[in-house]
């Protein structure tokens, strides 16, 4: 049996949650969110029935109390039946050190424990025991005696322990836990990290982790799918490109690269298009501030539904993990995609968990997307995007402008597919009020990658050999 | 000096020998001897145990108000309301049996050591007030 964390998606990460009746440790540095852990574990607790009890060792109950977001404070006073405590830590003053003794302990939380009929317990801060324990050993076997006690009464336990160095404390709780979760904050962002759980997986690794006015939330740094692709074939919605490109099919990540003014957007609302008209959903999601433009253009080719959704996500200090999984809220009904400007994040940490936990995503659910990436410099550049989203994408376009007989044109070029027949050649296309159109093929131009072609029949194998 | 009504206490001898080791020391006391010296000693522990309980008898008196003030912080308003109601039905004159009856009723929230704690807490506030004050 599994007891909830009380947050759902660090249920998801433990495999259900703690195992009933067991010891877990929670550590962290200071304002890591150790009391609000085991503060919205509880009243978690106490939300689904249960009674839950609070035993601050160091801090007073009304220090943490006056400290709780509002949010968590109102959902506290709405259980407050089933919520006890005991505030050892405005105790200590008036009663001595000498309650800190693990058997003085194991008794006062014994009987509350007995009386409340209670089934949760959260141990806020186990620091003090030293004022009593003097070394690890000692400290080891307290902290082992009060699990087992705990255990005994059939109850289910989080505790807090400082991290110092990277390690929790005292460098023993691990041992005498039967999960251990660690929980950073970088400055920027929060995180996560399960280290140890007896009896079951877990998904290792730093997960997003977010404190907000009403509770904690967890952004797993992996997507879980409902797996519910079925393959079908796509087309793309630009007329020639479907057939240059070969087939699509449903869940195919198009990787659509190029310099600034090059359209991209425009091949975004084409993408869509379609598919709202035809009273499936789609959703757009721009980093850029450029929704009213997208609107407008959807408008001119004539879609007006609201099947298609517009958003515009400020890039800004937005973590990653949490982006990703806003994402797959609003994508969860529909069946095409396009995410404008990823590369504004290519710089981030957890950027390559992020690129690669999105898109199994939308392959497992069977959405297509089409991903934008700008490449800073207008003219003369082989690179195409960084390695993360080349890799994921199923096919890559790359956008150019070029010199031709004096003139600056806008080029296109496939640089992967998945159909064996795909265009190879150069084509060049224009940007209309009814979207992009294929004017034809570039025949006789070489060196047009670099923005200064000459002619040359030899371009197919240039481009093949440049992707290779 | 002496009257007829007089009656002999025995000490031990290195006990005695210590009075007159004391009775030089301290000549401002102005014993005069060991009798004295000890007349003196009683009176003065006699007027300490009566003091004692009367301090008992005190912190007797404030027990359920200061528990219920530590259980209100402790563990809040409801079980420390009715812990008090509970104390307050004690009928008990002797200090000593009052203060395990307390206890007994502590017990049930906090355990038998840390109620122990928390009234032997209690007593010796009073005593240490009594030292200080009075
Ligand atoms: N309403 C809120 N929204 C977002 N963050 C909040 C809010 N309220 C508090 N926080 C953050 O929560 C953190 C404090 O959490 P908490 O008290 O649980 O940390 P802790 O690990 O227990 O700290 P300590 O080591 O001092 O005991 C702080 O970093 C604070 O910025
Ligand atoms: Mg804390």
């Amino acid at each position: 049996m599994k007891v909830s964390t009380g947050i759902r998606n660090l249920d998801r990460v433990m495999d259900g949650g703690f195992v009933e009746r067991s010891f877990n440790l929670v550590y962290g540095g200071g304002g890591t969110g150790k009391t609000l852990f085991t503060m919205n574990f509880l009243i978690s607790g106490a939300e689904s029935g249960k009674n839950v009890l609070y035993v601050t060792l160091e801090e007073t109950w009304e220090d943490i109390t006056r400290k709780l977001p509002p949010g968590i404070k109102e959902r506290l006073n709405a259980v407050s039946k089933r919520f006890h405590y005991l505030d050892f830590g405005s105790m200590r003053p008036v009663l001595g050190r000498e309650i800190l003794k693990s058997d003085v302990l194991q008794e006062a939380i014994s009987s509350s424990v007995v009386v409340n009929n209670v089934s949760l317990v959260g141990i806020d801060g186990i620091a003090p025991l030293t004022l009593y324990y003097d070394d690890d050993r000692r400290i080891r076997n307290a902290i082992f005696d009060l699990s087992q006690s705990l255990k005994s009464y059939g109850v289910t336990t989080v505790f807090t322990s400082e991290e110092i160095e990277g390690r929790s404390r005292y460098g023993v709780e691990e041992f005498v836990s039967d999960s251990v979760i660690r929980l950073i904050y970088t400055g920027r962002s929060r995180r996560l990290q399960v280290l140890k759980t007896r009896g079951s997986g877990f998904i290792g690794g730093l997960h997003g982790f977010e404190i907000t006015n009403d509770g904690l939330q967890v952004y797993p740094r992996v997507m879980f799918s409902e797996g519910k692709r079925e393959i079908r074939a796509e087309a793309i919605g630009i007329s020639k490109l479907d057939t240059m490109i070969g087939e699509v099919y449903s869940g195919d990540v198009i990787l659509l690269a190029g310099p600034p003014g090059t359209g991209k957007y425009l091949f975004g609302v084409q993408f869509i298009k379609n598919v709202c008209s035809s009273g499936k959903r789609a959703l757009f999601v721009s980093f850029e501030d450029n929704l009213p433009n997208i609107k407008r253009r959807l408008m001119e080719m004539g879609e007006a539904s609201k099947n298609c959704k517009l958003v515009h996500l400020d890039p800004g200090d937005m973590d990653l993990y949490k982006l990703m999984w806003e994402i797959r809220d609003r994508a969860r009904d529909v069946s095409r995609m396009v995410i404008h400007g990823i590369n504004v994040f290519s710089e981030r940490e957890e950027y390559s968990d992020f690129v690669h936990s999105l898109f199994s995503y939308t392959r497992n659910e069977g959405i297509s997307t089409l991903v934008t990436y700008t490449i800073p410099n207008i003219i003369g550049t082989n690179v195409i995007a960084d390695k993360h989203v080349v890799n994921v994408a199923n096919h890559i376009v790359k956008l150019l402008f070029a010199e031709i007989n004096g003139e600056l044109k806008r080029v296109l070029v496939i640089l992967k597919a998945q159909s064996p027949n795909h265009e190879r050649g150069l084509v060049e296309y224009r940007l209309g009020k009814r979207g992009v159109i294929i004017v034809g093929k570039i025949e006789e131009m070489e060196g047009i990658m670099s923005g200064t072609p000459t002619k040359q029949m030899e371009i197919q194998k240039r481009v093949q050999k440049f992707f290779k | 000096m002496g009257n007829s009504e007089d009656k002999m206490v025995r000490v031990p001898k290195d006990m005695y020998d210590a009075i007159g080791e004391l009775i030089k020391k301290y000549p401002q006391y102005g014993w005069k001897g060991p009798s004295e010296f000890v007349r003196d000693a009683i009176r003065r522990y006699v007027e300490e145990l009566h003091r004692r309980e009367i301090l008992l008898k005190r912190a007797m008196k404030v027990m359920p108000g200061r528990v219920r003030e530590i259980l209100s912080k402790f563990m809040g308003p409801a079980e420390a309301e009715e812990a008090y109601a509970r104390i307050m039905e004690i009928h008990e004159d002797d200090p000593e049996e009052y203060v395990a009856k307390v206890v007994e009723i502590l017990k049930d929230y906090v355990g038998e050591k840390l109620a122990d704690i928390i009234a032997r807490r209690i007593v010796e506030e009073r005593l240490n007030e009594g030292e200080h004050g009075d």
